[in-house]
């Protein structure tokens, strides 16, 4: 054999090619990664990866990443409503003749907080389910997932928009049969889930789920193994044949003297519906379909409705509705569907209870008010257009020994309100308001009804309260400013920050005092990490990298 | 860089053959008057080794399990009894790999620095066949260059540890060259290199913030694996 020296090279360049690594170090890290804190640990959905790492905070800041590695083909995450689960949706794999991937089911994943130490997450393959869902629905009581259509990509050519696809996930994990269930299609598609408390229904306490489509209203019991179809209730005012378009729903579970009664705000009409529930039992007494039956109720309220609660009263229960467009609100009395119009200062667009919050600090009306029935104390905010009362104002629904019979109490902010974020305890009778193209945000105290402004250098800012609710941290998102303003003086106090901020997280751990993990997304994923409760420059730690390890 | 010295090894090779041509032509007066080139008692070499880590701490660093270095040695006969030798020498390769890791910019080089001693059975003026042993030191050096480190160098970390190669080959006579009948060698050995696995921890240089970076855990790196390598050697 004439070996020439070309011929050596290429051989050596030959050889230099042989062998290969995991696709892992070859799937770049995506822009703008989801970020969930559950509250001890941080949780980062790595697509690309098939992976969630977990970001957890040890003895002197010190951060560790932990991959927890879900279903291949990641669609959705989301968090539980309380925060401390994450649900991963992952499509699956079929394996084609000759792949070299193995065929892989469709799957849920639950990341629960504390999976860092140890704890396995809980993955759900689902056998019977060969098309991914990419829609994720989540039972606040932590029972039932439901999947569901969704856009997006790796969707199937052909989707049944009404199929659902229920996870117990009281059920051991691993291989799982989805209960596949499609809804009785008027034309709409399902927009929205809201899985109720147990409802105080004529045949018993139950949980519904209740679909709201573009064009309907669906109810679902989940909490039978077979259970009956579904109850659709078409949505029409019986005045033309426009077909009404849900935009949010109000749950009242009922009590001992009220049944349930669930609201239903329209997106393109003035009317409010309120559902009430009558038995449908046969002649013996034994339940016909679910056993029970909706009533529909319609009110015009004026004008298209942008939010509405249940509200206690001292008149008793109602539906209360927005309606920003007449600067009005309107109590309905979802019984006799009776209104009362109450003005408002303000085209206020949205509502809040915080009558909870308030406890027994509310000192005119509310929850203190003796051995009469409980009423409730509601925040107006988002208001619009009017200078001077923009901000928010206290909405008493009850008899009050300082304030007039359902009085509004206007609070001195005179920006557009944006977003109202909770405080927990031990500060909830505190709220952080997030205005709108302002350069304010303000601490909202509902025991006194004062509103301390913090102002910035910035519009653009994010906010975050801490899970030990004493203080909130304020960033400016891609900037590099980070302040802790605590609740208790309201002073700010700037963290030295580097790179570019993409959210702020502060978590806590049974071993360590709080840590703030102030996250960089920058092309890599990097991290800050100060002391929570003492922010030092000095003790504070900075990370790089934090995707690149924990290779499969 | 590599495709620069490869492309420059290839010419070394070229112009080596070349070279030895008017050797070949001379082969019958050889014959008569004995071999134009003597057994080596001096010896460098300079080549590229070719070294397999299939170890899953050098995947950040490349896309395969190659690592090629510039490998050069220098030898001396110590002793020689007929066609048998008893060569020592050291050795030194260089070289790394650059990759990509999840987009971030990676390279990972080794040095090795060694002493060798060899044993030679030389059956022909042209022909020699060796086994090598050589002991040494590895200093390996990792960045990956990620937009998230807090220092605009990236992530960095190194290490040193004790190496030992064991190694088999043989050399083929190309022909002298010059007056001094320069001897003129193809060599081509192979074998294993072994190191110790080392944790591959990288953090950013800081300085003296240095308490203040995080760390990057990759894992252990093997880097030990089969190696060949390809070179050409003058000898004296």
């Amino acid at each position: 054999m004439n070996l020439t020296g070309p011929r050596l090279a290429w051989v050596a360049l030959l050889a230099a090619g042989c062998g290969g690594r995991p696709a892992f170090w070859s799937s770049p890290i995506a822009s703008s990664l989801p970020a969930f804190n559950l509250g001890t640990e941080v949780a980062l959905v790595d697509a690309s990866a098939d992976r969630v790492v977990l970001l957890s905070v040890g003895h002197a800041q010190s951060l560790t990443a932990t991959s927890v590695p879900v279903g291949v083909n990641i669609l959705n995450a989301a968090a539980s409503p309380d925060g401390t689960k994450l649900y991963v949706v992952s499509a699956g794999h079929r394996a084609q003749l000759g792949d070299g991937q193995p065929d892989e089911h469709p799957s849920l994943t639950v990341v629960a907080a504390g999976t860092a130490a140890g704890a396995p997450p809980a993955r759900y393959d689902l056998t019977n389910v060969t098309d991914p869902l990419a829609g994720l629905a989540i039972d606040p009581s932590g029972r039932w997932v439901v999947l569901y259509p969704s856009d997006g990509n790796n969707q199937p050519f052909v989707q049944n928009p009404n199929e659902l696809a229920m996870i117990d996930l009281s059920q051991p994990a691993g291989p799982t049969l989805a209960v596949v269930h499609t809804l009785m299609s008027f034309g709409g598609h399902p927009q929205r889930f809201t899985f109720t408390p147990p409802l105080a229904l004529p045949i018993g306490q139950h949980p519904l789920l209740v679909v709201e489509s573009d064009q309907d209203v669906s109810l679902l019991r989940l909490d039978l193994d077979n259970p009956p179809p579904e109850i659709t209730i078409p949505l029409t005012n019986g005045s033309d044949t426009r077909l009404l378009t849900p935009a949010g729903i109000a749950v009242y579970p009922g009590d001992t003297t009220t049944g349930a009664s669930i609201g239903i705000r329209l997106a393109n009409d003035n009317d409010v519906v309120a559902l009430q529930f009558v038995a449908n039992l046969d002649a013996g007494g034994n339940p016909i379909g679910n056993g029970f039956l909706p009533t529909v109720n319609l009110t015009d309220v004026g004008g298209i409705a942008s939010d509405i609660a249940f509200v206690r009263t001292d008149g008793g229960l109602r539906l209360g509705a927005l309606v920003p467009t007449k600067s009005k609100a309107t109590l309905i009395d979802p019984t006799t569907n009776l209104t009362e119009d109450v003005a408002l200062p303000a085209p206020y667009q949205s509502l809040s209870v915080v009558t909870d919050s308030l406890g027994t600090a509310s000192g005119c009306g509310g929850a203190a008010a003796g051995a009469a029935p409980p009423t409730d104390v509601a925040l107006l905010w988002n208001g619009t257009t009017v200078q001077g009362q923009e901000g928010v104002a206290f909405w008493e629904l009850g008899q009050a020994g300082c304030q007039p019979y359902r009085s509004i109490d206007t609070v001195g902010i005179t920006d557009v309100v944006a977003d109202v974020l909770d405080v927990p305890t031990p500060n909830a009778t505190l709220k952080v308001l997030q205005t709108r193209s302002a350069n304010t945000f303000y601490i909202l105290n509902l025991a006194n009804r004062t509103a301390a402004p913090l102002e910035t250098a910035d519009d653009n800012i994010g906010l975050s309260v801490s899970p030990l609710g004493d203080q909130v941290w304020t960033f400016v998102p891609g900037g590099t400013t980070v302040f802790a303003t605590r609740f208790a003086d309201e002073l700010p106090r700037s963290l030295l920050i580097e790179r570019p901020v993409a959210g702020v997280y502060e978590v806590g751990s049974a071993d360590t005092d709080p840590a703030v993990i102030v996250l960089h997304d920058d092309g890599g994923v990097g991290a800050t990490v100060y002391d929570a409760t003492m922010p030092d420059d000095a003790t504070r730690r900075l990370y790089g990298g934090l995707l690149l390890g924990g290779a499969p | 860089m590599k495709l620069r010295a490869r492309t420059t090894l290839a010419g070394a090779i070229t112009l080596a053959l070349m070279s030895a041509l008017p050797a070949r032509a001379q082969t019958g007066l050889e014959a008569v008057a004995g071999p134009p080139v003597r057994p080596p008692v001096w010896e460098v070499t300079a080549g590229v080794r070719t070294n397999y880590l299939k170890s899953a701490g050098y995947d950040p660093f490349s896309s395969n399990d190659a690592l090629v270095q510039f490998s050069a040695i220098g030898t001396r006969t110590v002793i020689r009894r007929d066609r048998l030798a008893l060569v020592a020498g050291v050795g030194l390769d260089v070289g790394g790999s650059s990759a990509d890791a999840r987009g971030a910019p990676s390279s990972l080089t080794l040095t090795r620095v060694s002493a060798l001693a060899e044993g030679r059975f030389q059956p022909a003026w042209r022909f020699y066949l060796f086994a090598r042993l050589a002991p040494g030191l590895l200093h390996g050096a990792a960045t990956i260059s990620d937009a998230s480190s807090p220092a605009t160098s990236g992530l960095t970390g190194d290490f040193d540890a004790f190496a030992l190669d064991a190694a088999a080959g043989g050399a083929f006579c190309l022909g002298d060259l010059g007056r001094a009948h320069v001897g003129a060698w193809l060599v081509a050995d192979g074998g294993y290199g072994w190191a110790p696995d080392q944790r591959l921890v990288l953090a950013p240089p800081l300085g003296a913030d240095q308490s203040k970076a995080g760390t990057l855990d990759l894992g252990t790196l093997a880097a030990r694996g089969g190696f060949f390598r390809i070179a050409l050697a003058l000898s004296y």
